[in-house]
């Protein structure tokens, strides 16, 4: 037999509107992302599975038609628990504000997080991008993203959907997960409605979500699907 | 019949372990090998029992192992051969309608949740009908009936193991491919949406020993061969059938990473008979692959863990280095200039 079992990577990617509407659960959402990779770390080390590394990054999107380059705040990774502080920093520095009127570049931010430079260590990966969200997204038109981002942004909702559904792509096929706490509409319910690997919880960016959902969507990313 | 048998489950976490109690009957013209295990992934929704929560995955193999034991056992006649594409169709039907009604009784908790990936009483299955097709002869009709990804074998004295399931993977069924893959399933049983029972028939001669395993089993062997091994190599230490299951228990225990369900039922010996009849394959299979593989195996251990000590070793060398060559390298920089 192997060694001691297997060791899982783990790279949780939350995209994060911080437009102006979020302003009355923005807090609560920074809670939830400091809350949510420590619950999927404890999820697996339960299951005796042995995660050896996890990273963290953060990606906060506004809208690209209203606030131009500045729609996108992009960290690195964080390795924790070594880059914990940075991480909180980074979460704690991000401040509501521009967006202009619905909708966000909400899908904007998932297509730059599906690119992220992902692990490739471990006997088997993770790679988890989370979305809060309280508005609908964008349509992507191919004219909304300025340099640097244009060139990282699939032009249309269809090349979206095949960077995320290419088993060949950035992510793995088996690894990756796709978690919406975001309203039902435009961009977001296309995605659950199609795309594979994703749990939408259609609210105010997480607002109601009930611990028997939490708990299922914990499980859907720690364990084989 | 001479036979020799034993199942058992282990859980990761004491009594909330996904896989269910493996099947295992047997009479002396046919036996019954089953392993099913709750898919946690998609299965993770927790419901209120009279036992207290549990999840989607823990209800959905136990009540799937329940449905497809007790159909069997009715449909089972030692003096009929089982139709088979009958009945898989029959299971399908039989699962089907006892997981959805099993869903009723849980008064599944409303959720908001939309997904693809979870479902409702997700389960694998892998389970093979052993039916005596002569009168105490040694030809048996193996009926493999399987969805998911958890696996039934054959073992014989001289061929070794073959594996009698093919995985529904997304990826395929390559098994030494499927160990690192951890693709995505493409079909399992669940109580809200389509699946189809696999049905295979293979002609097997006793004396041989057929084994239904969860993924927990065999999915955390460093390749197929060495699963055999751990089969073989735990009958080859052990004095008799306890010690074998006691064995191969803790040797899955030591290394697994999920729940490990497996039965075993052997056809045509007993367990000594089955100790000598292995014997030479297992040396065989030592020599052959299990000795070449972890040889180069430990020297890629070794290799790694010199490598990361010379790395060790440089990333301290360059900075005392640095430390020694940074002062006069930094003179200029550090000194106030006088303009001249």
């Amino acid at each position: 037999m192997a060694s001691q079992g297997l060791s899982y990577a783990v790279d949780i990617v939350f995209c994060i509107d911080v437009t102006g509407s979020m302003s009355p659960i923005l807090d609560k959402v920074k809670e939830n992302a400091l809350r949510f990779y420590e619950d999927v770390q404890r999820n697996l080390t339960e299951k005796s599975k042995n995660v050896d590394e996890l990273r963290v990054r953060v990606i906060a999107f506004r809208d690209f038609k209203h606030d131009g380059a500045a729609a996108i705040q992009e960290s690195p990774f964080f390795a924790l628990p070594d880059e914990q502080a940075a991480f909180a920093d980074f979460v704690g520095g991000l401040t509501p504000e521009g967006g202009g009127d619905a909708p966000e570049s909400g899908l904007e931010a998932v297509a730059l997080a599906t690119s992220s430079d992902w692990t490739t260590s471990g006997d088997r990966r993770r790679q988890v991008i989370v979305v809060w969200t309280d508005q609908p997204a964008q349509p992507l038109d191919g004219a909304g993203a300025p340099a640097p981002y244009g060139d990282r942004i699939p032009k249309d909702f269809s090349a979206l959907t095949d960077l995320w559904e290419n088993d060949q792509g950035p992510m793995g096929a088996s690894s990756k997960r796709l978690i919406l706490f975001a309203p039902d509409g435009p961009g977001w319910s296309d995605i659950s409605g199609v795309w594979e690997n994703v749990v939408h919880h259609p609210s105010q960016a997480g607002r109601g979500l009930s611990d028997v959902d939490y708990g299922t969507i914990i499980d859907s990313i720690a364990n084989s699907v | 019949m001479a036979t020799v048998s034993f199942r058992f489950n282990l859980a990761q976490v004491e009594g909330q372990g996904e896989d269910a109690d493996p099947i295992l009957r047997f009479g002396p013209n046919l036996g019954l090998v089953g392993a099913l295990d709750g898919m946690g992934g998609a299965g993770g929704t927790v419901y209120e029992t009279p036992e207290g929560p549990r999840t989607g995955a823990y209800i959905a193999s136990r009540v799937a192992r329940d449905l497809v034991e007790r159909r069997m056992v009715e449909l089972f006649e030692p003096e009929w051969q089982l139709d088979g594409p009958a009945t898989a169709t029959e299971l399908h039907r039989v699962l089907v309608e006892g997981l959805a009604a099993r869903l009723v009784e849980l008064k599944a908790p409303t959720s908001a949740l939309r997904s693809k990936l979870v479902r409702a009483l997700p389960t694998t299955m892998a389970l093979v009908a052993l039916q005596r097709t002569e009168p105490a002869g040694a030809s048996w009709a193996a009926h493999v009936f399987w969805a998911g990804d958890s696996r039934s074998y054959v073992l014989e004295p001289e061929a070794g193991a073959r594996q009698l399931t093919i995985d529904d993977l997304r990826s395929g069924g390559d098994a030494l491919h499927n160990l690192t893959d951890d693709s995505p399933m493409d079909n399992t049983i669940s109580a809200d949406k389509e699946f189809h029972v696999n049905y295979r028939q293979v002609a097997l001669s006793a004396p041989c020993l057929v084994v239904s395993a969860t993924d927990g089993c065999f999915h955390y062997a460093r390749s197929p061969m060495h699963f055999e091994h751990l089969i073989l190599s735990t009958l080859h230490d052990a004095e008799n059938a306890e010690g074998w299951n006691s064995a191969l228990q803790a040797e899955i225990a030591a290394v697994t990473g999920d729940d490990a369900a497996l039965a075993l039922l052997g056809v045509g010996a007993d367990f000594a008979g089955f100790k000598d009849l292995f014997a030479e394959r297992t040396r065989g299979l030592r020599r052959r692959f299990i000795e070449p593989l972890d040889e180069l195996h430990s020297q890629v251990q070794q290799a790694e863990r010199e490598l990361a000590e010379l790395r060790h070793r440089r990333s301290t060398l360059l900075r005392e280095l640095w430390d020694a060559y940074k002062p006069e390298y930094e003179r200029y920089l550090a000194a106030k200039g006088d303009g001249s």
